[in-house]
């Protein structure tokens, strides 16, 4: 690709590419989708990148508005809407195709086996995500022990995930963190 | 899909209530929408049958993308086609869209104030200890199936140690992965 290619064609050739290959959900290209953005474009930091995510995380909606958040962290509103529906629009197309027998493909077996065969590495790829979102991004002891209760939290008690994120925001605000 | 096939004995959505009640699934829905989907979906507004909602789910997990936008998709379909499938995904997309750009502009505006670097820092901790958790909650249903845990090791290694694109790893580990899935289940319907 040339170095004077526009920011808005490279994000609507990634995300669309992203959007398509994401099964298992969004959550599966999150660490493809760090890599385009730190790595290979250079369009922000590891650092921005995680805050990014944060920044989704602690917004309501489906879990794929880090997407919105890189578009209009590389060329503003026109990055974000650019971003957005380079995401939606082929899976919309590939979803409206089939929507018809999703009753006959619900229940054929070389759906349940597309899915079955997805699940383990979905599994990998989140995992992946979280390991690459640490390593990048904490940098600080009192991070780490954020980043620690969060998980010992979220992982023993029924604690809705927006308690944490609140805290851990205005213990940063306070500059504890 | 058919009319036939909308149950009569249901609420029929017309497309306005379709955007509403997508927007309505989307603006509520923090960490996730899917539970928040089901519930208004078959409980609240009784648009789909519990069975309905996992078969229409288990394909919207199955299609590459958002689970929440597939089902938007093939449920504004059901009902009014392209206009219908539209006003699902428009109603799902503009809410949460306008919520983190706003979030966004106010970081970017107040960014060189100490605090709210220190805010980013520590709610980018809290986000990591969620991720993490969601992950090790996953390997845990693949608690026993030791080549499940393989290829879910193998994803983790290529993508998350090695860095190497997600396109090639999928081109090799799906395939094999699914065709083992396939022969676990032709197996089990012998």
């Amino acid at each position: 690709m040339s170095a004077e290619e526009e920011p808005l064609g490279q994000l609507a050739r990634e995300f669309a590419l992203l959007g398509i290959i994401a099964f298992g959900g969004v959550n599966t290209i999150l660490p493809e989708m760090q890599r385009q953005a730190v790595e290979a474009h250079g369009w922000m930091s590891n650092t921005q990148f995680t805050q990014l995510f944060a920044i989704a995380q602690a917004a309501p909606g489906p879990n794929f508005m880090i997407v919105t958040l890189v578009g209009w962290q590389v060329a503003g509103i026109l990055g974000a809407l650019t971003a957005t529906l380079a995401l939606i629009v082929p899976t919309f197309a590939l979803a409206y195709a089939v929507a018809g027998a999703w009753r006959r493909f619900s229940q054929a077996r070389w759906r349940k086996a597309l899915q079955a065969g997805f699940i383990p590495l979905t599994v990998g790829l989140v995992a992946a995500g979280a390991f690459v979102l640490s390593t990048s991004t904490l940098a600080t002891w009192q991070q780490g022990l954020a980043m620690a209760s969060t998980f010992l939290l979220v992982m023993f008690t029924r604690i809705h995930p927006l308690i944490p994120l609140a805290v851990a925001g205005v213990l940063g605000y306070l500059g504890v963190v | 899909m058919s009319a036939a096939d909308v149950p009569q004995d249901r609420p029929h959505p017309s497309v306005k209530e379709l955007f509403l009640g997508f927007f309505g699934i989307s603006v509520v829905g923090f960490g996730g929408v899917i539970p928040w989907a089901r519930w208004m979906l078959v409980e609240r507004r009784r648009w789909l049958t519990p069975i309905e909602f996992n078969e229409i789910m288990a394909l919207a997990q199955t299609l590459p993308g958002g689970n929440i936008l597939n089902m938007a998709v093939i449920l504004g379909h059901r009902y009014h086609g392209f206009a219908g499938a539209l006003a699902g995904v428009l109603g799902l997309i503009l809410g949460p869209f306008g919520i983190v750009i706003l979030m966004a502009m106010f970081f970017e505006r107040f960014q060189d104030l100490p605090g709210i670097q220190g805010a980013l820092h520590g709610i980018s901790a809290a986000a990591i200890g969620l991720i993490v958790a969601l992950a090790v909650k996953m390997i845990l249903t693949l608690k026993g199936e030791w080549i499940g845990l393989g290829f879910a090791a193998a994803a983790f290694v290529c993508v998350g140690v090695l860095r190497l694109p997600l396109l090639p790893t999928l081109g090799v580990l799906a395939p094999l992965s699914v065709a083992y899935a396939w022969f676990r289940l032709v197996r089990a319907a012998l």
